[in-house]
């Protein structure tokens, strides 16, 4: 167990696919329609599997199965006590190493999305080919378009729900500690998978993976699917552990209604991803099933349809969205009411607001099949939920207004980030609202239109809702401020830099340019350059971020444990934080926004 | 955020009692069934949504060669010559499908047994007790093999490309056969560490909660295998 880490574990995961794809091959049917479909799956398994072993996930389930379970000194070092750096590349159990974990995997995530999205761009930039031909641009629009998904719905959960969370409730650790190791290194485990694809071939659907195309695609259908598969398990092992800190482990005095409202964001979340996952994982299993087995789910010539696919898909697509929105958001909420040195609006309607968000995110999977011709007499009630989401919606988002209105803003560099959100949400919710109604979604469906809303969404408000997050809590995490003056620059690039892509991106929309194409017709050949342009901005911003990042983790200013006066309890623990975060334990008595108001027990 | 940071109560050793971390991983567990209670309904789903669609009246039935009862060679003559006709798939044994129902609840009825007897003091029913309800898991987990080999493929030929494919039925029960087998899997390995641990020790009359875990979702996977059975039985 003690020689374990990210390198053997990598070596393992090498052997066992080596393993799988050597016993495939010489027991496989070669001559069978399924063979190379069949040995592609068998190792990603492999690799898996051997990537589990070798960086030590299966060990303290070896142990509890011949009943030898760690003893303290071994969850000591499994904590990553003594250990100095060599912890961050190791299957360690300290919540705040896996939370700086997640941030590296992210940012890994973000520049692989962010490469691919470049040189989409790249090809766009005037009508025609270039340099990737039409099969290769659509491997990485459907790569893309996943490695981004994976990047969000980690970027805000991910780092800040281990790093944070638990400190804020005054626990000592998650409650399953090992279990949110595997949770970061399956996620891990799943990236190469997912990368991999590309390398056999891609595959031309999009990250919906659409059947039947999702079933006629090449080998690399099969480790996109894998890829997800293993993302699931990865996602659920973390809900778990996310709800049953934040419901078991709070100290005393930590009522439900004192929880800070990122608490209640990550959780509200996690409980969502617990119902959207499975679906996910359904779906992409019964995809490989129908690759490998014969089987015919979504092949209508054997009785099968591609609307259960779709079905299936949107089941999880949908609820997805809030996982990836309602982390950010409650990031965003608390940072405005630290900065805006206010108790935040009306905190029970910002907890009813997210909830309502999570109720009625699963019931309007289906206006994402308004044109497919699935059950037209449904349009109309699934028209109306979707609408109506937009209550729940707009009343989180009056909440930061509410909590800015009157407020003595400090206009730190988290702050910027804030704004920006305000700005974009607005944009990319609203442009949500026209695309709801079915006579303008039978337009708009598969044009630029939708790509622009989601972005708008996706990267104007959760990543800008991600970077906040990150600025906010850096100097927690590294005992460190993120330079102000690089972070603003990164700010005023990036913000521009969507505006620029995506506003003119929804007029190439508006005139009718389908998504998912590597060439166009002329008439889209201005706002295709503008976009080109907007997106280069938006990755010079992310550069001058990056180095921000660097550079402060290394020699920026040292913060102090409190650097924004705040008062939800990580501030209030010493910087570094020590590995069991707290001394003795706190005692809660009164709710985390008392800003205005003097301390009644400090 | 009030703070109080020297409380006379608080004890300050780092240690819980067991009882907190049983309340703990209690609800983790619950917190899983549930995600496994999504899985399953989104199984029963594709099953019920594929026999609602029954995409060209294929539910259960397939334009395709059947070669039952034939030799090779009248099979390959069929393929040469012959054209494909409807054939009707019949539906998975009953009998078998309630065997399997009737498997999983002994084992877990077993399970359930030997997780009182620790807790009434008996730590010495455990070991045979959880080795039978293992045994007994394997047993359905034999069953469900059975089970889905029993599901037919036919050999399919449309314009270019001929395959042997299951219908839409048969992937449906597939699918769902082969989730038991996965949990049935996870129910023996849990079942025969249970009885490790307790030869060692590491379960004894004082310390069995880890037992009542393994049973909620022993007794959940029943619930599961018979919600499946009355599903794919009514409505086949
Ligand atoms: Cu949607």
């Amino acid at each position: 167990m003690r020689r374990l880490n990210f390198l053997t574990g990598i070596i393992g995961g090498v052997l066992v696919a080596a393993l799988f794809y050597v016993i495939a091959r010489e027991t496989l049917d070669q001559g069978s329609r399924t063979f190379v479909d069949t040995l592609t799956t068998l190792t990603g398994v492999g690799w898996v599997i051997g990537f589990w072993l070798g960086i030590g996930a299966f060990t303290g389930v070896g142990r509890w199965f011949i009943g030898k379970d760690q003893n303290h000194d071994d969850e000591m070092y499994l904590a990553g006590k003594d250990l100095g750096r060599a912890r961050y590349w190791k299957y360690t159990t300290d919540h705040k190493v896996v939370g700086v974990q997640y941030v590296i995997v992210t940012m890994v995530l973000l520049a692989a999305g962010g490469i691919l999205a470049m040189a989409l761009r790249t090809e766009l930039i005037t009508p025609g080919a270039h340099f990737v031909n039409p099969q290769i641009y659509n491997a990485f629009i459907s790569v893309h378009g996943m490695v981004m998904i994976i990047a969000l719905i980690v970027a805000v959960a991910g780092p800040w729900a281990n790093f944070v969370v638990p400190i804020m409730v005054g626990a000592r650790d998650m409650a399953f500690p090992r279990l949110n190791a595997l949770s970061l290194w399956t996620l891990v485990a799943a990236i190469p998978l997912l990368l991999g694809s590309l390398c056999v071939g891609g595959l031309s659907m999009g990250w919906v993976t659409q059947a039947p195309i999702s079933e006629q695609a090449g080998p690399g259908m099969d480790l996109f699917a894998l890829a997800i598969i293993t993302f699931a398990v990865s996602t659920t092992v973390a809900g778990v552990n996310t709800i049953c800190t934040v419901l078991t482990m709070r100290t005393k005095g930590m009522t439900l209604e004192r929880l800070p409202i990122f608490v209640w964001s990550s959780i509200i979340a996690a409980g969502l991803g617990l119902y959207a996952f499975p679906f996910f994982l359904v779906v992409m299993a019964l995809n490989i099933v129908d690759r490998t087995t014969g089987t015919s789910f979504f092949i209508a010539s054997g009785g099968g349809t591609g609307w259960l696919q779709e079905n299936l898909f949107w089941l999880m697509g949908h609820p997805e969205v809030y996982v990836i929105l309602l982390p950010a958001v409650g990031a965003l909420l608390e940072i405005t009411t630290v900065f805006s040195r206010k108790p935040l609006f009306s905190y029970r309607t910002a907890v009813g607001g997210m909830a309502a968000l999570a109720g009625l995110s699963v019931l309007v999977w289906a206006h994402h099949m308004f044109t497919t011709g699935w059950a037209p007499t449904l349009g109309g009630p699934f028209m109306l939920t979707t609408e109506l989401i937009s209550i729940p919606t707009g009343i989180v988002f009056l909440v930061i207004l509410g909590t800015l209105w009157r407020g003595n803003i400090w206009m730190k560099l988290p702050m910027y980030w804030v704004f920006g959100f305000v700005f974009d949400f607005l944009i990319g919710g609203v442009t949500g609202i026209y695309l709801s109604d079915i006579p303008v979604d039978n337009q708009m469906h598969g044009t630029m239109f939708v790509v622009a809303h989601f972005h708008y969404v996706f990267v104007g408000s959760v990543l800008f809702g991600a970077i906040a997050a990150l600025c906010f809590w850096f100097p927690k995490m590294t005992g460190r401020f993120l330079d102000e003056k690089l972070g603003k620059l990164s700010f005023w690039l990036t913000f521009v830099g969507v505006q620029v892509t995506f506003l003119s991106m929804f007029v190439s929309g508006l005139r009718g340019m389908p998504r998912r194409y590597a060439s166009y017709a002329i008439i889209f050949e201005h706002t295709n350059f503008i976009s080109t342009i907007g997106a280069y901005i938006i990755m010079a911003g992310m550069l001058v971020l990056l180095g921000a990042i660097i550079q402060s983790w290394r020699s920026g200013e040292p913060s102090g444990p409190n650097p924004w006066s705040s008062k939800t309890l990580e501030w209030l623990v010493p910087t570094p934080v020590p590995l069991e975060n707290f001394e003795v334990l706190p005692v809660i008595t009164s709710d985390p926004y008392t800003y205005g108001e003097e301390l009644v027990n400090s | 955020m009030s703070v109080l940071t020297h409380d006379e109560h608080t004890t300050g050793g780092h240690h819980e009692s067991p009882e907190v971390i049983d309340h703990r991983q209690r609800l983790g567990i619950w917190i899983f069934i549930a995600g496994d209670v999504v899985t399953l309904a989104a199984l029963l789903f594709t099953y019920l949504y594929l026999r609602g669609t029954n995409t060209e009246g294929s539910w259960r039935s397939v334009v395709a060669f059947d070669f039952t009862g034939k030799s090779l060679a009248q099979a390959q003559n069929l393929i040469d010559n012959g054209t494909p006709g409807r054939v009707f798939e019949k539906a998975v044994s009953s009998g078998l499908n309630w065997a399997i129902v009737l498997a999983v609840a002994v084992s877990a009825a077993l399970f359930a047994f030997g997780e009182r007897k620790i807790r009434e003091g008996s730590a010495r029913t455990l070991v045979p007790v959880g080795l039978a309800a293992s045994a007994v898991a394997v047993v359905a987990a034999v069953l469900a093999v059975i089970q889905m080999r029993s599901i037919p493929q036919f050999y399919f030929v449309q314009n270019d490309s001929q395959l042997f494919i299951h219908t839409a039925y048969g992937s449906a029960m597939l699918a769902l056969s082969g989730a038991l087998i996965i949990h049935l899997v996870l129910l023996a390995f849990l079942g025969v560490g249970i009885v490790l641990r307790s030869l060692n020790g590491a379960i004894s009359s004082t310390k069995w909660t880890q037992v009542r875990l393994v049973r909620f979702f022993w007794v959940w996977v029943a619930i599961s295998t018979l919600i499946t059975a009355v599903v794919t039985t009514a409505l086949q």
